[in-house]
């Protein structure tokens, strides 16, 4: 029997059941997160703001809604936390910016949220994300594995409030990997879904096309949840997320995509090799795949952002550059000048690159891709430079290599704990799938978390006092 | 006037787009067009692009 003051450690699914068999209400799991906040948020600074008193009342009100009906679902008194480009209404949508520091409060929520806070979540507060999601530092948080590391982002608070067990889940953005990447290095779970799965209204922008919303947690099971949580939807409505569908691995095929686990530093290139052999010996069927062919999809992503965004903050740029830090003002300033020929241009090779992806789910056969998450073990707030394997470029380019591709195609990817490097910081393994494919992508990750021995890590108190 | 031919190009197309850009900062914007703009160019070269339809979609993109 748990505590109630450590309900905070029990995975959303648990948490889930103690509800619906009565064991403990919303309010005693409010309770317990808001403990757990008091006791390791002053280390971490994942939050922007907490609504203590407010998530005391929406508890209040989902424990007295269980005296007369069953629970809405496993979200029902689950507290969660929302990334500060969603709007919540209230609050206002800083975007971790100066520019937007004066914002009014949101009149309303994000529909995401809108549709998390209907299946019963409770949201605790709003997490710190990368100066307007541009970026994989999300200072001033810190990574709950190590103080001294950074947490990646642009989704870093959420990982980190996610990872401390702060809350149970939180929601995040995706443009270049904002979601894979802090949830790889904060050894959790991350999924960016296919793109427009799940609406981006009421979410700040960064990139129309390249922009997606999904949720991190500390289980596969728990991610599979809070998607459905957030109205993921496909082609055919009626599908959910969870339950998870049966999957044996013997039965499925993965592509080992070369060239995004070229360059990986030796502990990452290690346990991804780790990772493959235990899913090989689980049946699945491996094979080595190249996209080499589809050229440098960096150069393209960059377009794309930097045109995107500069379009999008064109009025920002003019009215009050100043507020926004050299490196985003420049990139913007870039995009909003960047000839139409080259965005075009981009948009072509984008689509060569789909093209040649959903080749591979076709005429190839294959059900899955992977590479590692990304190919560094942790770096520091001061780092920005990477060299492996006799290449050296930015952080930022580094780890956004292997998640980006999957932006530019808008199939799904979910980041899952691969292990723990030598410097004991966390590393992630991607896995891809076709469009609309959330259920088996998830269904697959799930069964790599049951034979890799790192499913129960995350669960650890990571932060300590 | 060509956005990529020199940071007094740069700073007067920033001029009619409405912005306020320095030499120093005109320098700056030019130097990161430049590596995306020469890294699309090389791209689309290289793997003949010229053969490559626009996407029916611009705005997914997605490989379904």
């Amino acid at each position: 029997m748990i505590r109630a003051s450590d309900l905070w450690m029990l995975p959303l699914t648990e948490a889930a059941e103690g509800i619906a068999e009565g064991r403990f209400t919303p309010d005693d799991l409010v309770a317990s997160v808001l403990e757990r906040i008091d006791s390791v948020e002053s280390n971490l600074l994942a939050f922007v703001s907490v609504d203590a008193e407010g998530a005391r009342q929406q508890a209040r009100r989902l424990t007295r809604e269980l005296d007369s009906k069953a629970p809405r679902g496993p979200l029902h008194g689950i507290p969660i936390a929302v990334k500060d480009i969603f709007d919540l209404a209230g609050y206002p949508t800083r975007r971790g910016s100066r520019a937007f520091a004066e914002t009014p409060a949101a009149q309303a929520d994000a529909e995401s949220i809108r549709s998390l806070r209907s299946a019963g979540a409770i949201v605790i507060g709003k997490t710190v994300t990368h100066e307007v999601a541009c970026g994989v530092y999300s200072p001033p948080t810190k990574n709950p594995w190590n103080p001294e590391y950074c947490c990646g982002g642009s989704s870093g608070g959420s990982a980190a409030a996610v990872a401390a067990g702060e809350v149970f889940a939180a929601t995040g953005s995706d443009t270049g990997g904002s979601i894979r990447i802090p949830a790889a290095l904060c050894g959790i779970v991350g999924i960016k879904p296919t793109y427009s799965s799940v609406s981006r209204l009421g979410v700040a922008a960064l990139s129309w096309s390249l922009d997606h919303v999904g949720p991190i947690g500390r289980s596969v099971e728990d991610v599979a949840i809070a998607l459905d949580g957030m109205g993921w939807s496909s082609l055919e409505s009626s599908r959910r997320v969870w339950p998870l569908p049966h999957l044996e691995l013997w039965q499925v095929s993965i592509g080992i995509i070369d060239e995004l686990a070229e360059d990986a530093e030796h502990d990452v290139a290690e346990a991804f090799s780790e990772a493959c052999a235990a899913l090989q010996a689980a049946g699945a069927t491996m094979r080595h795949i190249s996209l080499r062919d589809v050229g440098d999809c960096l150069d393209v992503e960059f377009a794309i952002v930097m045109a995107e965004a500069g379009a999008y903050y064109a009025d920002v740029l003019r009215t009050r550059p100043e507020q926004l830090s050299e490196e985003v003002r420049v990139l913007f300033e870039a995009g909003s000048v960047l000839p139409s020929s080259t965005y075009l241009d981009a948009q072509r090779l984008r689509h060569r690159l789909s093209r040649a992806v959903g080749n591979l789910f076709g005429r190839e056969g294959l059900d899955f891709l992977c590479a590692p998450t990304i190919p560094v073990t942790g770096y520091r707030p001061s780092e920005t430079s990477f060299t492996s394997g006799g290449r050296s470029g930015t952080i930022t380019d580094a780890v956004v290599k292997a998640t980006a591709p999957f932006n530019l195609t808008g199939v799904p990817a979910v980041s899952v704990p691969m292990g723990v490097s030598s410097i004991g910081q966390p590393m992630g393994l991607q896995l891809a799938a076709p469009a609309f494919e959330e259920p088996r992508l998830l269904a697959a990750a799930r069964a790599y978390e049951r034979v890799s021995e790192w499913r129960h890590v995350a669960r650890a108190p990571l932060v300590r006092n | 006037m060509s956005a990529i031919d020199g940071s007094s190009g740069i700073e007067q197309l920033g001029d009619l787009l409405g912005f306020k850009w320095s030499v120093e900062e005109a320098g700056r914007i030019q130097l990161t067009l430049r590596g995306t703009v020469e890294g699309i160019k090389s791209a689309s070269e290289s793997l003949h692009l010229a053969d490559e339809p626009m996407p029916a979609s611009m705005r997914t993109g997605s490989a379904q």
